[in-house]
């Protein structure tokens, strides 16, 4: 489809999220800017084709299809849950409790009417220029999203699930998912967003996520992907962290056609420290990337990042991880590392670290490996009595285990590891 | 219990074993010894199932099945053990996950229901009393960041743990101070019996002080050129291997 076609597609949705002014200043921007390809060095080695090149329509929300989220929850999480179809915001089968009035969860267009002041404060703010048409779009004809806002000094323990279900069956279809997540001072929030297909239809997900700390706070944000073979799915998550701020970001991306995280993590704020995180395991000719950026712009910032890959049958991934160290942002301690595991001989794994640094008393490292399973070892198993099969999948788990391991959530983590076992088998 | 037949054997094209003939039975202890680059860490790796070498010729036979026939994993559930000389590291995979999965597999194979949680726990504590391992390495990765001791150890306690017919061990005397010779040695002695057998590859006598030899082989330029007993081992500590390199060429020639 052409930017044109995203354009009358999303803008039929009832859209009523952003201010106009946003809105013209987006559309100005498709106006003079193409949909991301090959040209543009961010976008060389993500093959957008099967994204662009397939008609999708917009998505009807067929009502009552389904009456129970149980099977498409995180197991054993049985606390607020935000869900979504195609988009479009399913309040019957949420669970939503406001602590007290300490934390408000609804969805973003409630947030809006309810909270107009904060709404208006925060929303479209974390995106300092337009990054790409498909972020323009999002923001010109948001739809809906969730709207989770922690109030000051207040601990939420219950960790919040946002489920986003695609459903398409005959017709491709395409939505758009805007979600704002605010935390004020000293609070803290763990949230876990579930990417899930009910059916397997073709559907494209355009998704934002955009998330501000306010000083001292803390917050734990997972990123869970297993949808369909055939979901094309842009994830455009921000963070501005203030001073003291915590952020950990773990992302799992199990299954999809196109699964592309672009995560952007502004430490606005001396003393501000993040962690991310992700595994990601392409099979067949699935491509899974992330491309992270993460930006020191005060002193005395940390940042960790940490992703694994294991690539199988002819699956392709990216992991572009981009430090900035802006000139003032003295005493950074910043460090990355990227490990792949490739499986056959017919995939592709792009690693690309990058550091940038202008500030002269920074500490800051990286590193990046790519390999097959070390045949030593397996023989070294497998002279044990374990079984070439068994002995792969020991492997595959210990070297998945390092980033799963840094999920806090206990019945997260959980589903996580029963989800793997049974990847390989 | 363990036949081999005239075994050759390549790598890259290179014959490093030319003709081996041995036979083992069930109670004995037997010791190979040679120079270095004689050929017998490939003959432990081969009985093992490695598969980076070609047999040219001859066969291997374990309790009168083909041993050839079998892949790496069956051989190990048949009851034949490698001790490693250089045990490899496996970063992320706990012992305990790692001997529970080989205990399991051991156990299917000979029919017998799989242990539970706590017998098997309690499996692992009287093994590792056996070679006095430290508690504290259980939990962690296999021989990952482990001393030269430990890793030896490590070996044996395996073995105890899968209690096999056939245990060789590989150099298992290389690297290790007296003290931890000592423990190693009296583990493998405490699992001997009229059932099981041993074949010990060692460069030094000083190991077969310990774990004491029915039968001494002596391997050189890929082919077993002397047996004897153990005063054999004895003499090649006085006097070195050159006199087997002489008598050799004296053969050959």
């Amino acid at each position: 489809m052409t930017k044109q076609n995203f354009i009358e597609l999303f803008s039929a949705s009832d859209s009523n999220i952003s201010e106009t002014k946003d809105r013209e200043k987006s559309l100005e921007y498709i106006k003079t800017h193409e949909l991301p390809n090959k040209t543009d060095e961010n976008w060389r080695n993500t093959d957008l084709r099967t994204l662009v090149e397939q008609i999708y329509f917009s998505a009807h929300t067929k009502k009552n299809r389904i009456t129970s989220i149980n099977e498409l929850k995180i197991n054993g999480l049985n606390d607020n849950c935000l869900v979504f179809i195609n988009g479009s915001f399913q309040k019957e089968l949420s669970k939503i409790e406001n602590e007290k009035n300490n934390i408000f969860l609804g969805s973003l267009a409630e947030g809006k009417k309810m909270y107009p002041d904060i709404f208006n404060k925060y929303f479209n703010q974390s995106e300092k220029e337009i990054e790409t048409v498909f972020t323009a779009l999002n923001t010109a004809y948001a739809q809906n999203g969730a709207f989770i806002y922690v109030s000051e000094n207040f601990k939420s323990q219950k960790p919040i699930q946002i489920l986003n279900i695609s459903d398409s069956e005959s017709q491709s279809t395409a939505y758009q998912i805007r979600n704002l997540i605010i935390l004020a001072k000293n609070s803290e929030v763990n949230v876990i967003t579930v990417s899930k297909s009910l059916s397997d239809g073709i559907s494209f997900c355009n998704s934002q996520n955009e998330i501000f700390l306010e000083a001292n706070s803390i917050l734990n944000f997972n990123i869970f992907q297993e949808e369909n073979i055939e979901t094309r799915s842009l994830n455009n998550t921000r963070l501005k962290q203030s001073e003291n701020t915590q952020s950990t970001v773990n992302i799992a991306s199990l299954s999809g056609a196109i699964l592309r995280n672009d995560i952007k993590i502004y430490l606005s704020g001396e003393n501000a420290r993040t962690e991310i995180n992700g595994i990601y395991l392409p099979t067949n000719e699935q491509q899974f990337d992330n491309y992270i950026l993460i930006k020191h712009e005060k002193s005395h910032g940390k940042s960790r990042q940490l992703f694994k890959g294991i690539i199988a049958g002819q699956a392709r991934s990216v992991f572009s991880g981009r430090v900035l160290v802006d000139k003032n942002a003295q005493k950074t301690d910043a460090g990355q590392l990227n490990k792949n595991l490739l499986l056959t001989d017919y995939v592709k794994a792009y690693s690309r670290p990058q550091l940038e640094i202008y500030a002269d008393d920074v500490q800051c490292s990286h590193g990046s490996s790519t390999g097959q399973i070390d045949k030593e070892a397996l023989f070294y198993l497998q002279s044990r009595g374990i079984g070439e099969k068994q002995a792969k999948i020991l492997m595959l788990n210990a070297f998945a285990k390092e980033v799963i391991d840094k999920i806090s959530i206990p019945e997260y983590k959980n589903y996580i590891e029963n989800l793997f076992e049974n990847k390989y088998f | 219990m363990l036949k081999i037949k005239n075994l050759r054997a390549e790598i890259e094209g290179k014959e490093i074993l030319k003709g081996i003939n041995l036979e083992i039975n069930a109670g004995e202890v037997h010791a190979i010894m040679g120079p270095n680059g004689s050929g017998k860490s490939t003959l432990a790796s081969i009985i093992a199932g490695r598969d980076i070498y070609t047999i040219t010729e001859g066969c291997i036979e374990f309790e009168g099945k083909n041993l050839l026939d079998l892949s790496v994993e069956d051989r190990s559930r048949a009851g034949i053990f490698l001790a490693f000389q250089y045990p490899v590291e496996i970063p992320g995979v706990s012992i305990t996950n790692f001997m529970r999965a080989a205990v399991d597999e051991h156990r299917k194979f000979q029919g017998l229901e799989t242990l539970t949680a706590s017998q098997f726990l309690k499996l692992m504590k009287e093994k590792k009393e056996l070679v006095e391992m430290e508690a504290k390495l259980e939990g962690r990765a296999v021989n990952e960041g482990f001393s030269g001791g430990e890793k030896k150890k490590n070996e044996v306690f395996q073995m105890a743990m899968l209690d096999p017919k056939l245990k060789i061990l590989d150099e298992t005397d290389s690297g290790l101070d007296i003290d931890a010779l000592r423990i190693v040695a009296d583990g493998v002695n405490k699992l001997k019996t009229t059932k099981n057998a041993s074949l010990v590859i060692t460069h030094y006598q000083r190991l077969l002080d310990y774990i004491v030899p029915d039968v001494v082989h002596v391997l050189y330029n890929g082919k077993i050129v002397k047996t004897g007993t153990k005063e054999l081992a004895m003499e090649l500590e006085e006097r070195g291997y050159d006199w087997i390199k002489k008598d050799n060429y004296t053969l050959i020639d």
